[in-house]
């Protein structure tokens, strides 16, 4: 019985074993490698050796405006993506379920198409339209007769959130629109068809029966949106050019990389920049544990 | 079971053989292996000349075996930090001495003083700056000074319009209206790109309002301040500029290639920019006539500074510690490295528009070269240099100076705003 | 009754503006994003002057090509041939555009002199030709060349072809990595005993859903550095499999745990051994998952840049995103290139989407629901 055991267990860590191995050497390993980096002053270029350096890094963080503006704009994209994305998400599902516009498989598969196009192609894209005399500036200036009209929302730190959170509405929105939709069909029908025999109107219909059905697919959506938009980095970084736009536009993972891999001039670059990593994976996670808490005591609303 | 076994293993050999591909095969005894560190890409003419130069190499030394990567923009930057960081040290690099590139080099103690290597029978010695505090010399420059405040004008254009080429600030300001009313720029400027204001107008600004070759340096160092009035006169002239419609408010909206094309396509009679895009103008009715000028005679300028030109020491391949430490790695990599600056290339690099001038000696310029190259020597022997912003600030205040310029004109923030901005950041 | 009456014809009108309003959404929707896409598809036909011009244009230039101008040019040391001077000593005439960036040596082609007729022979440096006084087949050749200008620049000068492999190499190498090693660690956790430390294996990889490329990019570069893996397939793919694994174990030990475990038994009793039962009894059944699982992780893979950005720096380990983005680098002016650039990285994706529509859509809700 014991060998036998011992014998499964060989088995068990064969098959685990492998993946384990590349997965805790690569993900594991560089997150305690992080938290011990932010606390030195290591730079591989001088030597490689780390001398402690306590939370001066973090000291330097919360001290320095950029990483306030970064973060700011970060709970901006998170604001977008959960009270943006979500409801709009919602909205085009339900149309779609609720069969109002014709061509449905057609628009659904149009509003999905953004999330499988790279970020990188959109952003540079954009950023193209966005130019000076660009596409956009041009029907600016066609729709208000004002041949010096250029789209200019990027150059202000108080509107660049506006084309970057429209951009980021119109890539995301199909994915939680699908999730909804499939949660949607797999709804019963009987009772939204039993609550129209009773006279129910279609808003009563979707107050009613329907909004608190996906209680708790709205929950696990919002927890993908925090996570996703708290690591964002690709659609803002292509979208704006170095200088006053990604400066207005930064968000924490940009500030981090522009940090590490571009101030040459910071001899302890890295380790700051794992401060901000750092960071970043600690809001994220207390973002989750928020939304869960609420997401339990919403469901717990309902049981009574 | 065998099936899974098969499909591990191949995939296995996929990842293997393209990561031996990385690594070169190992060579015989005798040959040298200088590994060299080359920036360009497919893309642009570095990367072709770059290719052909080692092959060539090669070819005439075949006891050296050149192991080389080529890599273009901030890859180039990232692999230095990754190869310094491992170990892996390359012998020849290219490289400069300021915070850019010349910073992970010197982090690295990798900095090796080329001084006595120099063939003074091949280059001009004294156009060879000294770059350390002791007077080292680490890298060969592949050209004299690197202008970076270059006004291209477009000589047919501005003269169709009934001007001439212009003296003084003054003369820009009545061109204005000529050019609004014809729909064009008069002075085009990348303005999206953060650097662009600060390489390649605001460090001729600077020098002109305080009258100070050395401004920049010495604000660095403390000893001048950038609250100080003359560089707060500078950021006015940008605030000015945009007032005037010199330079356009959508500027902030024009991204580098634009800029470049907004000037070749005939739509802006002047364009802000470094000696390095002559050769990225295609037009024939603008290349063959174009004029390359310091910026006029602008208002408040200090006599001292007229005709400035802010210039930068040329970056070139030079030759690392590790690459040093072995007499006969050191004597091949000098070797290279005399071979890329070969008369033919350099009048290559010279007719590309790459370089103002090369640094051989006794150099004889051919007759016959293009005008934007004549119109670059022309300007280098006339103007009188300054410092160009960025090779002595860096970091924090610098990123400040450039957004801060980019908001004086969009009319979001004052010239004394910026300034004390980057007094700050700069005392930190 | 008239109060129903009056119920259900305010309910028409609503339903009437509800559907305008759907309609308007769904289709300004649709418009947002196919109208950029027409742009760049067309735009990228245009020249870099063209491009500048008028922007709403269509494609003209490259495609009226027989006027053009060519220069006799003296060829200079980096001007690129296309036959090897060293094989093929036939004397040439090497002609630049003056149309197509004169001077940058981009549009430059070698006739052979003795192909000619006596009147090209006869030129000299200096002179100038149209295409149209070309001979057929070279005339045939500029026509082509100046067409596909910006796409073969982006190809050839952009590296884009290498780039393109290398992507696919990364998800497809990566994915089956990711299957694999993904499905033998759930097959163990869902079929195997040990509850305990199965448990363990959970909370481990449940807590990789927190962490994500970019919060770790940092000590990535440093350890890849360290170990020799930067700049290599090898490093990226590995990376890639690690941070693909929570999701494969997640979704496939869920599913694998409605399997019966009567199977695995049975299979026992006859002999199988435990990788035996794996692959050839719970591994077949568990396709769905699987394919839901290579969906997702190949997509994400393919359009991953960060990791890209700074893992790989020569042009020998860089994919399509970061290819493409190299386009719009600081010194990029080539803008006709850099749509070309655009379409190519789109194209594939796009073809991908509408032809496996249905499964992606039900891939991808599967990967999010079941979390």
């Amino acid at each position: 019985m014991k060998q036998r055991d011992r014998k499964a267990l060989v088995f068990y860590i064969g098959m685990v074993a492998p993946g384990l191995a590349i997965y805790l050497s690569i993900v594991a390993y560089p997150v305690f490698y992080s938290v011990w980096l932010s606390f030195t002053d290591f730079n591989p270029n001088a030597g490689g050796v780390g001398n402690f350096m306590g939370f001066f890094h973090y000291k330097a963080m919360l001290e320095n405006p950029e990483f306030w503006h970064s973060l700011k704009n970060n709970m901006i994209v998170v604001a977008v993506s959960v009270f943006g994305q979500i409801p709009i998400g919602f909205i085009l599902a339900y149309i779609l379920y609720r069969k109002m516009v014709r061509a449905e498989k057609f628009f659904q598969s149009m509003v999905f198409l953004p999330q499988f196009l790279s970020t990188i192609v959109i952003g540079i894209l954009w950023k193209r339209l966005f130019v000076a005399d660009g596409p956009v500036s041009t029907i600016m200036q066609l729709a208000t007769g004002d041949p010096s009209a250029q789209f200019d929302l990027m150059l202000r730190p108080e509107t660049v959130m506006i084309p970057i959170g429209i951009a980021l509405i119109w890539m995301y929105t199909g994915f939680y629109m699908v999730i909804f939709l499939a949660n949607l069909q797999k709804m019963n029908v009987n009772m939204i068809e039993a609550a129209k025999i009773d006279g129910a109107t279609e808003p009563q219909i979707f107050g009613r029966i329907i909004l608190p059905l996906l209680t708790g697919t709205i929950i696990v959506s919002s927890v993908l949106a925090i996570a996703g938009s708290l690591k964002g980095f690709d659609l803002i970084f292509a979208m704006t050019t170095q200088g006053l736009q990604r400066d207005n536009a930064s968000v924490l993972p940009i500030y981090m990389y522009e940090t590490a891999f571009r101030d040459y001039s910071n001899p302890m670059r890295f380790a700051y920049g794992a401060a901000i990593s750092n960071a970043i994976v600690a809001i994220s996670i207390v973002m989750i544990g928020i939304s869960n808490w609420i997401g339990k005591h919403m469901s717990q609303d309902e049981v009574y | 079971m065998k099936k899974a076994v098969m499909l591990l293993m191949i995939s296995a050999l996929v990842a293997g053989s393209l990561f031996a591909n990385g690594q070169q095969e190992a060579a015989a005894d005798e040959t040298i292996v200088l590994k060299v560190m080359g920036y360009g890409d497919n893309s642009n003419q570095e990367g072709i000349s770059w290719k052909r130069i080692v092959e060539t190499f090669e070819a005439e030394n075949p006891n050296i075996d050149i192991q080389d990567e080529l890599l273009y923009d901030e890859a180039y930057h990232q692999k230095v930090t990754a190869r310094l960081a491992s170990g892996d040290v390359p012998h020849v690099a290219y490289m400069g001495a300021d915070a850019r590139w010349g910073a992970p080099w010197k982090e690295a103690g990798q900095q090796y003083d080329m001084t006595k290597d120099i063939d003074t029978a091949q280059y001009d010695i004294n156009l060879i700056p000294k770059m350390g505090p002791k007077g080292e010399r680490y890298y060969i420059p592949m050209g004299t000074s690197n202008m970076t405040t270059v006004l291209y004008m477009n000589k047919n254009l501005v003269e169709s319009m009934g001007f001439s080429q212009p003296r003084t600030y003054e003369d820009l300001v009545a061109m204005v209206p000529a050019a609004k009313a014809a729909g064009i720029e008069v002075v085009s400027i990348d303005g999206a790109d953060g650097w662009a204001w600060g390489s390649c107008l605001m460090s001729a600004l600077v020098a002109r309002t305080t009258g100070d070759l050395n401004f920049v340096s010495k604000a660095v160092a403390g000893t001048k301040s950038f609250t100080d009035e003359g560089f707060v006169a500078a950021l006015a002239l940008i605030e000015r500029m945009v007032k005037d419609g010199v330079i356009s408010e959508k500027s902030v909206l024009v991204d580098y290639g634009t800029n470049t094309s907004n000037f070749n396509n005939e739509k802006a009679l002047f364009m802000v920019q470094g000696q390095w895009a002559a050769g990225s103008i295609e037009n024939p009715n603008v290349k063959d006539d174009m004029v390359l000028m310091a910026w006029p005679k602008m208002p408040g300028e200090k006599a001292a500074a007229n005709n400035t030109v802010a210039a930068a020491w040329q970056v070139g391949y030079g030759v690392t510690k590790a690459g040093a430490s072995d007499a006969a790695v050191l004597d091949a990599a000098v070797k290279f490295i005399n071979f890329f600056n070969s008369e033919a290339e350099v009048e290559q690099r010279l007719r590309d528009g790459a370089i103002v001038a090369p640094i051989l000696k006794g150099y004889v310029t051919p007759s016959d070269l293009p005008n934007a190259v004549t119109q670059k020597v022309l300007l280098a022997q006339n103007a009188v240099e300054c410092e160009v912003i960025d090779a002595f600030l860096t970091g924090d205040p610098n990123d400040a100076l450039n957004t801060g310029m980019q908001k004086i004109a969009s009319g979001l923030a004052t010239p004394a705003e910026v300034a004390a901005e980057v007094e700050a950041l700069a005392r930190k | 009754m008239s109060d129903i009456v009056n119920n259900s014809k305010s309910s028409l009108v609503w339903g009437r503006i509800g559907k305008i309003v759907s309609y308007v959404v769904f289709v300004s929707w649709t418009l947002i994003t196919i109208v950029p896409l027409i742009w760049m598809s067309y735009s990228s036909l245009k020249s870099n002057e063209e491009l500048t011009r008028d922007i709403y244009a269509f494609p003209y230039e490259l495609f009226d090509n027989m006027d053009d101008e060519y220069t006799v040019i003296r060829p200079d040391l980096n001007t690129i041939r296309d036959y090897d001077p060293k094989v093929d000593k036939r004397e040439r005439i090497c002609i630049e555009s003056n149309t197509i960036a004169p001077g940058r040596r981009l549009m430059v082609f070698f006739l052979v002199k003795e192909d000619m007729p006596p009147e090209i022979q006869n030129l000299k440096i200096g002179d100038t030709v149209t295409v149209r006084d070309l001979p057929g087949s070279i005339r045939r050749y500029i026509n082509r060349k100046t067409m596909r200008f910006n796409y073969e620049s982006a190809f050839i000068r952009g590296g884009l072809t290498g780039k393109f492999a290398n992507s696919i190499i990364y998800a497809s190498v990566s994915t089956f990595l990711i299957i694999l090693l993904g499905s033998m660690t759930a097959f163990a956790i869902s079929k195997m005993q040990f509850a305990r430390l199965s448990r363990v294996l959970m909370i481990v990889y449940g807590l990789g859903y927190l962490i994500s490329i970019p919060s770790l990019i940092i000590p990535l570069f440093l350890m890849m550095t360290k170990v020799g893996l930067i700049d290599t397939h090898l490093g990226l793919i590995l990376v890639y499999v690690a941070f693909g694994m929570p999701l494969a174990v997640l979704l496939s030990s869920q599913f694998m745990q409605g399997l019966p475990s009567s199977l695995v038994e049975s299979a026992y009793i006859d002999g199988a051994s435990v990788f035996r039962t794996f692959w050839s009894i719970i591994l077949p059944m568990t396709t769905p998952v699987i394919i839901t699982i290579s969906i997702l992780s190949a997509l994400g893979i393919w359009n991953e840049f960060l990791l890209v950005l700074v893992l790989a720096s020569s042009e020998f380990t860089k994919s399509l995103p970061v290819g493409v983005y190299s386009f719009s680098s600081l010194t990029g002016t080539q803008l006709g290139w850099q749509l070309a650039a655009l379409v190519i990285a789109t194209l594939p994706a796009m073809i991908v989407y509408f032809t496996f529509n249905q499964r992606l859509t039900n891939g991808v809700v599967a990967g999010a629901v079941k979390e």
